[in-house]
């Protein structure tokens, strides 16, 4: 019973829209160990935020989704839409980037805390407001007991966005996915909340999947790290490896982007020529390779496949870069 | 990181840009929020200022009433010489081609309905320029940066990426050649790979033109690698100015420090920073006591709470705003006049 928590094999979210299939997720495969952090990171548009929803099937209602998801051994693709319901809220648990949109503004936090539990668990009213106080608690809301009949509004970003953790905590996940968490917040919260929710994956044992499109957020999070370009993964491994040895062309351009604290002022940036591309199209070969430096013939008509190499650090990309640490 | 005393250029000209004392109220449910707070600082020629801080700092609110919108309730904002808070709004309209903005949000920014010629020329035909000019300048504005002004002119905003918008946005500041462009949050919306090209971009047309820019940005690494010198901010106060290298080798305010040590560096094998800062910024109605920095602060003494601290020096073209700073070193070679309540010291 002890195999990965999470497998997901192969996973395709197509959307349909008016310029055409909208190729938002295309066959994405990974897994994630117990007590582990993955880290799923890309730029706005590349999928990532649509690859966790249809992981906890939140897919757009049109779309059309095929491929395999395991949590726990348990095959929810294979599930009923009520089983998979029951089964996601009691296993799976997902904090979002604006706290105040994913919490009602009005109702007390504490009775949106205990609403899973008692919906999923049945616990009675009492029972469900101790719980709630109990998690308020353990992501460091001060004075419990007393703030669970405020309302969302009487606190601050940093304290909103925890209480929204509680939520996710409230029925104890085995699975916790951070879809940008600290986007929204300014840096010294930011660090905090990243604290908290690493903690919280180590303590409870839980698999936590940090997604963002900040690299420096997953550099120092994560024990995996899977780079998202286009609905794909196109470079993944353990996150020393990605960041010190970078072989997509992707992963090594972004990394050269980045303003760094520790580079002298006007430092030239290196730049990615061009802007991502629009799902919506269907040209062959890598979707990278427009701006691409080091695109072949191939590269044009032919898409990389993830290829691995020793260490579980994976690359789809036909003429990878050297991989040296910086 | 060198911290030690940059060699300081010899600048025989007046700054470009004084502002002093310079303070914003805003009314809201509640009472009056001091955004704004007796910030004092100097921009010279060619030169970049980073304003850096978290959101409700007042960075924002900084730049704009350094360009008039809507002008601050008090101080003094002195540019080119000309106290800028005393012009007329017709004299006001005439410095304005030389005082430029560029916003965060560059799709918001455009007028969707006009083509990217007309947007660009709008600057100058409101400026009266003579139209016979304006063509010509316009399509070298948009070759400035980086656009094919044949391809590009006649299509409108939703045509282009968040990236090639804020191009559009810089040509609309370019064509009317100021000196001084405020860029509030250039890249805040734009992703890595194209932010770099907007920063580089910006630095380029700086280094051409010899512009000044006030670069104002939440984001430590984007505003050490644009600016020259930096200025820290939190709930309305400058608590930390200075030569960037200075103020990012050694910051002496446990703010800066702390702000630094918060930000997330692409890097797995850096170092664990130190301690979190706790708790979060405190409601700007009811500003704590004395230094605002306090309530947070790892190194807060009762004399904290009763005495906002000043601007000092600590070392060249380096000030903090602390009764205990993390860098006590003698006063060197500041002893230039200090005859005004000028919260900057700019040693020109």
């Amino acid at each position: 019973m002890k195999g990965p928590l999470l497998v997901v094999e192969d996973l395709r979210c197509h959307i349909p829209s008016a310029r055409g299939t909208v190729r938002a997720v295309d066959g994405v495969s990974l897994t994630l160990a117990r007590g582990q952090v993955l880290g799923l990171v890309g730029e706005s548009g590349c999928g990532k935020s649509t690859l966790v929803r249809t992981l906890v099937g939140a897919a757009p209602a049109r779309a059309s989704v095929s491929g395999a998801i395991t949590v726990s051994g348990a095959s929810l693709t294979d599930m009923p839409y009520e089983a998979r319901r029951a089964f996601v809220g009691r296993h799976v648990g997902m904090v979002f980037q604006d706290p105040m949109s994913a919490l009602n503004p009005v109702v007390p936090v504490g009775r949106q805390i205990g609403e899973a539990v008692r919906h999923h668990h049945g616990l009675s009213r009492a029972a469900a407001r101790a719980r709630a106080a109990d998690l308020l608690e353990q992501v460091g809301v001060p004075d419990p007991g007393r703030r669970l009949r405020h309302y969302p509004h009487q606190f601050s970003g940093g304290l909103r966005q925890r209480i929204t953790i509680a939520m996710a905590l409230s029925c104890d996940p085995e699975l916790l996915i951070a879809d940008e968490a600290t986007t929204a917040l300014d840096v010294t919260v930011q660090r905090q909340i990243l604290d908290l929710l690493t903690g919280l994956a180590r303590d409870r044992g839980m698999g936590l999947i940090m997604v963002s499109h900040d690299l420096g957020v997953i550099a120092g999070r994560a024990d995996e790290t899977a780079v998202m370009y286009a609905g794909r993964i196109v470079e993944r491994g353990p996150t020393r490896e990605v960041f010190g040895r970078a072989r997509h062309r992707y992963t090594d351009a972004l990394l050269g982007a980045i303003p760094r604290l520790d580079a002298p002022p006007h430092t030239r940036l290196r730049v990615i020529p061009g802007a991502p591309p629009d799902l919506a199209g269907t040209a062959p070969g890598c979707a990278f390779a427009p701006r691409c430096p080091a695109r072949g013939e191939r590269c044009e008509s032919e898409s990389p496949p993830l290829q691995g190499e020793s260490g579980g650090h994976a690359h789809a990309c036909f003429h990878p870069a050297e991989g040296e640490t910086t | 990181m060198t911290s030690e005393p940059p060699t300081p250029l010899p600048r025989p000209e007046p700054p470009l840009l004084r502002v002093e004392n310079l303070v914003k109220r805003f009314r809201v449910p509640g009472g009056v929020i001091e955004a704004v707070s007796r910030v004092g600082f100097t921009l010279g020629r060619a030169q970049t200022l980073g304003l850096v801080g978290e959101s409700g700092c007042g960075k924002s609110t900084t730049g704009r009433a350094v360009l008039q919108l809507p002008p601050p309730d008090a101080g003094s904002v002195r540019f080119r010489g000309e106290e800028l808070t005393a012009l007329s709004r017709r004299d006001m309209r005439r410095v304005r081609p030389s005082l430029q903005i560029v916003w965060q949000d560059p799709r918001s920014a455009l007028n969707p309905g006009r083509r990217v010629r007309d947007l660009v020329a709008e600057g100058p035909v409101i400026a009266g320029r003579p139209r016979a000019e304006i063509a010509g300048r316009v399509d070298a504005a948009l070759a400035e940066v980086g656009l094919n002004p044949a391809e590009v002119g006649d299509r409108r905003p939703h045509e282009f990426s968040g990236g090639q918008c804020q191009r559009i946005a810089i040509a609309r500041a370019l064509v009317l050649e100021p000196d001084l462009l405020v860029c509030d949050e250039p890249v805040a919306s734009l992703d890595v790979s194209v932010q770099a090209q907007v920063i580089n971009l910006l630095q380029d047309v700086k280094a051409r033109h010899g512009l000044s820019l006030l670069f104002i940005s939440h984001d430590l690494g984007v505003v050490r690698n644009v600016s020259d010198r930096v200025a820290v901010m939190y709930l309305g106060r400058i608590v930390e100015i200075g030569d960037v290298d200075s103020v990012y080798g050694a910051p002496a305010h446990p703010y800066t420090r702390a702000l630094l040590d918060a930000v997330p560096v692409p890097d797995p094998l850096a170092p664990p920073p130190g301690p979190p800062l706790k708790g979060e910024v405190p409601s700007p109605l009811r500003p704590p006591s004395g230094c605002r920095f306090r309530t947070r602060c790892p190194l807060a003494q009762p004399v904290c709470a009763e005495q906002a601290p000043d601007l000092r020096p600590v070392g060249d073209d380096h000030q903090v705003a602390c009764h205990f700073s993390l860098k006590e070193s003698p006063v060197s070679r500041s002893s230039a006049p200090s005859r005004t309540a000028v919260q900057d010291g700019g040693p020109r």
